[in-house]
């Protein structure tokens, strides 16, 4: 089943084009990475996915599990099962990360006709995840983000995968600014995520993530399209040779 | 009727405490006097004068002469003494403190509220009492109050304004050497109009630590005036108000720091909504005689509605050197990135913005008062949201 199909997708940000003709259908089951230079546009893909306002689709098409995306407002598509881990997580004092994580799950079992879990229930999958994350249940109790660490937001950023359990994650760049130990206990968590029925789009800078999560299929964005895809072992090829292999091959 | 009228209408009754000539004229000289042109920019005072009358005048509304309810005032630590039944020793402290600052131009509500009240509450705290003192203006009219805590005794103040007619007070407190005050305070009726004057001066080493919290009303002003009197005095303020669609408030502190060592630390945040009207005016003065003062304001406003007008200013008058001051004033908006996060988790936008205007009041949110205010403001904050009904 095809979860994302973005199709010849254009996007400006601020009158400036960013996107120009961006094409990518995501599985069921499958976990894509996206690689590319700095300012190529992969968080403005991102963005553009979970529908940042500001961001202009002038023409293409994105479907998620077969529906216009952009007939959808922000939390629609969350409580449809998208979900992004942001390069740059916003630090909000004064919402303890708890209460966050509780709203969030409520607003979205409501908007799915389903139960909320209890607050006991709630408390629960939380200390879990946060254990398996190796995140100091200290966290919870601070603000969203509020003093965190570079590492310990990004970590915060896959707790909430964990949590929400979307159908479709896109994770911008989660890897830089986690530690070494981090970047594996970050990475299990993701692969128990891992299944036959949700995809993950991967950003990365870094094919060692790769190595641990490991993707179906790694595309090369430059200037706003993809100029090249294929498998685990193009990221290989990149990290020896660098994006200026691409235009020379 | 015009003010003129209004004034000369006033009750001269003959009261020992008040001398209700002197109280008049000061009143008609005040309010065309240049402090009050520049003191009550924001809230016409006479409209606000004639408001009071006609609502005053009403018969249903006549009001008692002190229009408070008292909680707690049983306790043996504790005297009330009216300031009608005041015998002379109470009469020549009443004279000086009422005389320090409160009776003057820059509060001719003051001599307006004690004509009209024409009696007023002198609470004397002998002894740490074991339960707080709990007062609440409920009616329309008017209440002066003094309040004297003894040295070391330790008082918690919990005073509320729930009426919801025109009504004003003035409370003045007089801390003694090392006494302690903590002392919550609420106004969170949409009132006709409301005018409060709190007014707290502090001996040696005394402590106060005040929590304000207020919506807006029709009308509502509340000026508050610490003074810093005694070696080593602290003031610790935190504040939170909201106004609503339509309301105003206008707020002015002023902290007097008078003497050597003393510190204060004042925190406010504010929101405005819809088509609302709040001034904040926060004044630090340091005096010549009051060196290594350590003196610091914070006043952050939200503007949820392009129409919410917000005036905020800090003024710092400073005449000595070995002091510490800072204080910032802030107008800003709700952060669009916040509202952006929130929405990828799936909440709505207005609840991504109640999440987080509550938040941002919710950090000058506690003791006694913090769970009632907070609800108050959660309201109000739903209330605004598109889509709630409304
Ligand atoms: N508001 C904006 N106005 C103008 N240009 C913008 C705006 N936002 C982003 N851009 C530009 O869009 C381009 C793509 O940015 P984007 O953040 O998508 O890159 P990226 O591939 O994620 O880069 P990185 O690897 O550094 O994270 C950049 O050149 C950036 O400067
Ligand atoms: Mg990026």
């Amino acid at each position: 089943m095809k979860l994302l199909e973005v199709d010849d997708l254009h996007v400006t940000v601020d009158g400036q084009k960013i996107l120009n003709g961006l094409s990518l259908t995501i599985e069921a089951g499958e976990v894509h990475a996206l690689m590319g230079p700095n300012g190529s546009g992969k968080s403005t893909l991102a963005n553009v996915l979970a529908g940042r306002p500001g961001y202009q689709i002038t023409s293409g098409t994105i479907h998620f599990k077969g529906e216009q995306l952009k007939d959808l407002k922000v939390e629609e598509r969350a409580h449809l099962g998208l979900f992004m881990a942001f390069q740059y997580p916003v630090e909000i004092p004064g919402v303890s990360n708890m209460e966050f994580m509780k709203a969030a799950l409520d607003a979205q079992a409501a908007a799915r006709e389903e139960e909320p879990l209890s607050a006991i229930e709630f408390m629960k999958a939380v200390r879990k995840i946060a254990e398996e994350l190796d995140l100091n249940p200290d966290f919870l109790k601070r603000g969203v983000n509020e003093g965190f660490s570079g590492g310990e937001k990004k970590r915060n950023e896959i707790l909430q995968l964990l949590l929400l359990q979307p159908t479709l994650a896109v994770l911008d760049e989660t890897d830089s600014g986690l530690d070494i130990d981090a970047i594996q206990t970050v990475s299990a968590g993701v692969n128990r995520f891992r299944n036959t029925d949700n995809g993950l789009l991967l950003i990365t800078h870094y094919q060692r993530l790769l190595d641990y999560i490991v993707p179906d299929v790694v595309h090369v964005l430059a200037n706003g399209r993809i100029v090249r895809s294929g498998d685990k072992g193009l990221a290989l090829t990149l990290e020896e040779k660098g994006y200026a292999w691409l235009s020379t091959s | 009727m015009n003010v003129a009228e209004i004034l000369n209408d006033l009750p001269r009754r003959n009261m020992a405490w008040l001398d209700s000539n002197e109280a008049a004229e000061r009143l008609s000289a005040s309010l065309v006097s240049g402090v009050v042109k520049e003191q009550w920019k924001y809230t016409p005072i006479k409209g606000f004068i004639e408001g009071f009358n006609s609502s005053l005048a009403n018969p249903v509304d006549m009001p008692d002469p002190v229009v408070m309810a008292i909680d707690g005032a049983e306790q043996p630590q504790i005297e009330l003494v009216p300031f009608n039944a005041a015998a002379s020793e109470d009469l020549a402290y009443l004279g000086n403190v009422l005389h320090d600052g409160i009776f003057s131009e820059r509060y001719p509500l003051a001599d307006l509220t004690a004509l009209t009240a024409g009696n007023g509450l002198l609470i004397r705290i002998l002894d740490t009492p074991q339960q707080p003192l709990l007062i609440d203006f409920s009616h329309t009219g008017c209440s002066p109050v003094v309040i004297s805590v003894a040295p070391n005794a330790h008082l918690e103040l919990i005073e509320t304004a729930s009426a919801v007619g025109f009504h004003s007070e003035f409370i003045r407190i007089d801390l003694g050497e090392h006494a302690v005050l903590h002392h919550g305070r609420s106004a969170l009726a949409i009132a006709t109009g409301h005018w409060s004057l709190l007014q707290v001066s502090l001996a040696e080493g005394a402590s106060y630590s005040l929590q304000s919290y207020a919506t807006g009303a029709q009308r509502r002003r509340i000026d508050t005036q610490v003074l810093l009197r005694g070696r080593g005095a602290r003031v610790e303020i935190d504040g939170a108000y909201l106004v609503e669609d339509g309301c105003h408030l206008d707020q002015q502190t002023i902290i007097e720091h008078e003497a050597p060592d003393t510190f204060s630390k004042q925190r406010f945040h504010g929101i405005g909504l819809g088509k609302s009207k709040t001034t904040f005016n926060g004044r630090i003065h340091i005096h010549r005689n009051a060196p290594r003062s350590d003196a610091a304001l914070t006043n952050k406003n939200l503007a949820l509605d392009p129409e919410a007008v917000i005036n905020t200013k800090p003024e710092l008058e400073i005449y000595t050197d070995d002091v510490k001051c800072s204080h910032g004033a802030t107008v800003g908006q709700l952060s669009e990135d916040a509202i952006f996060y929130l929405r990828t988790r799936g909440l709505s936008d207005e609840s991504a913005r109640a999440v987080l205007a509550t938040a941002f009041l919710k950090t000058c949110l506690h003791g006694r008062l913090a769970k009632t205010v907070e609800q108050r403001f959660l309201e109000a904050l739903s209330m605004d949201s598109p889509g709630s009904g409304r």
